[in-house]
């Protein structure tokens, strides 16, 4: 199937950028990129223009300068919209590169990084939703798997995934009760590398983006409801949700 | 601090590693606070030797610049970030009808170190280096400066960061000349051959309709000076499709302990292979011009005292006479190598002032770190290429004496040294070139 228009939110992300190679090399007509710096977004759209292989392709860039900002978000939304209903959304902002320390001692910084990580994905999350609601189409959030359990090391920025993680699970109840076809799937993606990672090199091992970017592209092309990619972190995290208080809490994770 | 080592994995240093999100980024502060040590791109680290080393500093790695921002095609020209590796680049460009017209023995590389080593393949005395088809491109320095880069602007930097060996600055994008092709396929024929005699033979005739050339010898079997010769031009009609089984490199390295039994038995495979190709087939370009990258990491073979690859050029006629020397000292050493990669460089020059190539024969070979016996054999090889005139390639060296650098690349180093980066330094420059 090719997409006809794409919509990618934090377009500047390595993985959704990787994402979007992979749907320009198939094909897809046309993107809209979403992203807080003009000059970075347009280069990734030139990129895909580079790569795609689709005639007439098109691909222009909305800048938002507040992802977390109601009105902003709305207004974006409706001009991309009025351009025609989008029919694959992925939303891909989001940052962990401030410690949980950091996050935990400042009120401005906790309060920050929850609005980028949960709220904001949510608020573009809905806005599409609600005029995509009639079609079928697809909405994909990047969430992680920090978001399945709280831990030491990261519960901020896991509070703001996971916050995510229930919002979508609503979502999908609410289109299976009221009879919608709009597909809306969550990513969960496990330690990748990326500019938000780059600092792990050497202590952590990483997955390669693009494999992690195929596993994403395959998997929202069969709408799976939640993709564990690389696929093994799907049962590390199982281990890890089952696993009790007494054990859990002397593990430095 | 992160500990990496290069191709040849002879030794790991840690380095701070800084890799910019985007190509906008300006770089790290050489004396912040910590002091991050001087500066030095890392490309994807395909270098054998230390070029990509700077032990205790810091590496900019330029693995998240991989976007390719333009291909115009009535142009026939690309403007790729420094980061992309040659391999995404030629996948897409075969597409289009295009290809690099330089690209060495792997596509595992980046576009930033093809431009810092002046890469050169088996079509040197068609298309010279990569440098000789690089339009222009971005520097970023460590005082802050961007600097645009090309033979009318900037153009001693120009030439000085094409086979600078990251010494110059940190190349973000580039626009590069391509050239066109009718598709993915060489029409290829392999030839051996029993002496370096037949090979000069070959090569003399070959080097006129026959766009790529190159030979593998053999240094431990047999009498010395044996080989296949390697010749392919693009297939240029676009009809021409090969159906079914691809006829791709029929033999890999195996996977095993480099001693001289498995040696002798590579070669002596590898050689009885393919020397029975003599007729013309077709191969799909990869296969042809990258055969060791169907063999992930094929350098751990090595073991954990690494390798070293040895690359001389050795100029004009004489040049052959300084090969066979070559071969003799190491069929008499008994440090075989698995195989020599000779080829002819013709006389296309380069605008890099520190490029490699020079018209002569170009002599390549792999050898097991074994210490002092690998040491020893080395500098006997030195003093063959020293009194020949020649030099060895900075991307494979990790050991050769300053003073046959010097002889080698002599009055360049000067006029190099003026566009150095103050705040830049790697292993290699520190060992050769004292900053
Ligand atoms: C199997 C194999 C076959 C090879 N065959 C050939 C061959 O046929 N011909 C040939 O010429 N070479 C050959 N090489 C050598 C290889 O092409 C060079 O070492 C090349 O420079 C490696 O590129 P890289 O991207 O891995 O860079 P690295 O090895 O990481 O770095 C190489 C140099 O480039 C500099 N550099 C990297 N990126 C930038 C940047 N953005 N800006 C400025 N400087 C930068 C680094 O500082 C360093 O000095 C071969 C290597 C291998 C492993
Ligand atoms: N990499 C991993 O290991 C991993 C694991 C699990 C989940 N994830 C999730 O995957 C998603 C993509 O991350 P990535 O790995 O691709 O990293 P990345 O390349 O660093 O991408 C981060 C993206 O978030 C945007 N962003 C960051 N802060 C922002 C802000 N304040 N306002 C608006 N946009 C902001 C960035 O935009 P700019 O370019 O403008 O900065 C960029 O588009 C994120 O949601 C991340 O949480 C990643």
């Amino acid at each position: 199937m090719k997409y006809r228009k794409i919509v990618i939110v934090g377009a500047t992300s390595f993985i959704a950028h990787n994402c979007a190679r992979l749907w320009a090399e198939q094909g897809a007509e046309s993107f809209t990129l979403v992203g807080r710096d003009v000059e970075r977004t347009t280069s990734v759209g030139q990129d895909l223009r580079s790569r795609s292989s689709a005639e007439g392709f098109k691909v222009s860039c909305r800048q938002v300068g507040d992802f977390c900002s109601p009105g902003e978000v709305e207004d974006a939304v409706r001009e991309i919209c009025g351009d025609g209903i989008p029919d694959l959304v992925l939303i891909a902002q989001g940052s962990s590169a401030e410690a949980n320390s950091e996050l935990t001692a400042s009120s401005g910084k906790l309060s920050a990084s929850l609005a980028l990580n949960g709220i904001s994905p949510l608020l573009f999350a809905q806005a599409f939703a609600n005029r995509m609601q009639d079609g079928d189409g697809q909405i994909v959030i990047v969430g992680s798997v920090a978001g399945d359990r709280g831990r030491a090391s990261n519960y901020v920025y896991g509070a703001g995934k996971s916050m995510v993680d229930t919002f979508v699970q609503g979502m999908r109840h609410y289109m299976a009760l009221n009879g919608r076809n709009l597909e809306v799937s969550l990513i969960k993606p496990g330690p990748t590398f990326s500019p938000m990672t780059a600092e792990l090199v050497g202590s952590m091992k990483l997955a390669d983006v693009r494999s992690v970017a195929e596993a994403i592209v395959a998997g929202v092309r069969r709408r799976k409801k939640v993709i564990y990619v690389p696929f093994k972190w799907r049962i590390i995290m199982l281990i890890i949700r089952l696993m009790p208080d007494f054990i859990f809490n002397r593990l430095k994770i | 601090m992160v500990e990496f080592s290069s191709w040849g994995q002879l030794y790991k240093a840690p380095h701070r590693l800084y890799a910019p999100a985007h190509r906008f980024s300006p770089l790290p502060s050489v004396t912040g606070d910590p002091p991050g040590g001087k500066l030095l791109p890392w490309g994807n680290g395909r270098s054998y030797g230390d070029a990509c080393l700077n032990s205790h500093g810091t590496l900019i790695w330029s693995a998240f610049l991989d976007s390719i921002l333009d291909i115009d095609p009535a142009a026939g020209t690309v403007r790729v970030e420094a980061g992309v590796l040659l391999r995404d680049l030629q996948r897409l460009l075969v597409t289009r009808g295009f290809m690099l017209p330089v690209t060495p023995g792997t596509q595992e590389i980046t576009v930033g170190g093809a431009i810092a080593s002046d890469v050169h393949c088996k079509n040197h005395h068609r298309f010279g280096t990569f440098g000789c088809h690089v339009l222009s491109f971005t520097l970023l320095r460590s005082d802050g400066q961007i600097l645009e880069c090309s033979p009318d602007s900037n153009s001693g930097y120009f030439r000085a960061t094409i086979g600078g060996m990251g010494l110059t600055g940190f190349v973000t994008e580039a626009t590069l000349k391509l050239r066109k092709v009718s598709g993915s396929l060489i029409r290829a024929e392999y030839h051996k051959f029993a002496s370096l005699d037949e090979f000069c033979v070959l090569a003399r005739d070959s080097g006129k309709d026959y766009e790529h050339t190159v030979a593998w010898t053999d240094c431990i079997s047999g009498s010395g000076g044996r080989g296949i010769f390697m010749r392919g031009n693009h297939e240029d009609d676009p009809k021409v499709r090969f159906a079914g089984r691809s006829l791709g490199f029929p033999f890999t390295p195996p996977v095993s302990l480099v001693n001289g039994l498995s040696l002798r038995m590579f070669n002596a495979v590898y050689y009885w292979l393919n020397s029975r190709k003599s007729k013309p087939f077709l191969i799909n370009y990869d296969k042809f011009f990258y055969p060791l990258d169907a063999v992930t990491n094929w350098n751990r073979i090595y073991g954990p005292k690494g390798f070293y690859q040895y690359q001389c050029v050795v100029p004009g006629k004489d040049g052959m006479e300084a090969v066979r020397e070559i071969q003799k000292l190491i069929s008499r050493s008994g440090e075989g190598s698995f195989l020599g990669v000779l080829k002819t460089f013709g006389d296309m020059k380069s605008p890099g002032i520190l490029s490699f190539p020079m018209p002569g024969f170009t002599y390549a070979l792999d050898f097991p770190n074994r210490g002092t016996k690998t040491a020893k054999l080395f500098a006997d090889l030195d003093a063959v290429v020293r009194n020949a005139g020649g030099r060895l390639y900075l991307a494979k060296d990790a050991r050769q004496p300053r003073e046959l650098f010097e002889a080698g690349y002599g009055s360049s180093l000067e006029e190099f040294a003026r566009y150095v980066d103050p705040g830049f330094s790697s292993d290699l420059s520190r060992r050769l070139m004292g900053f």
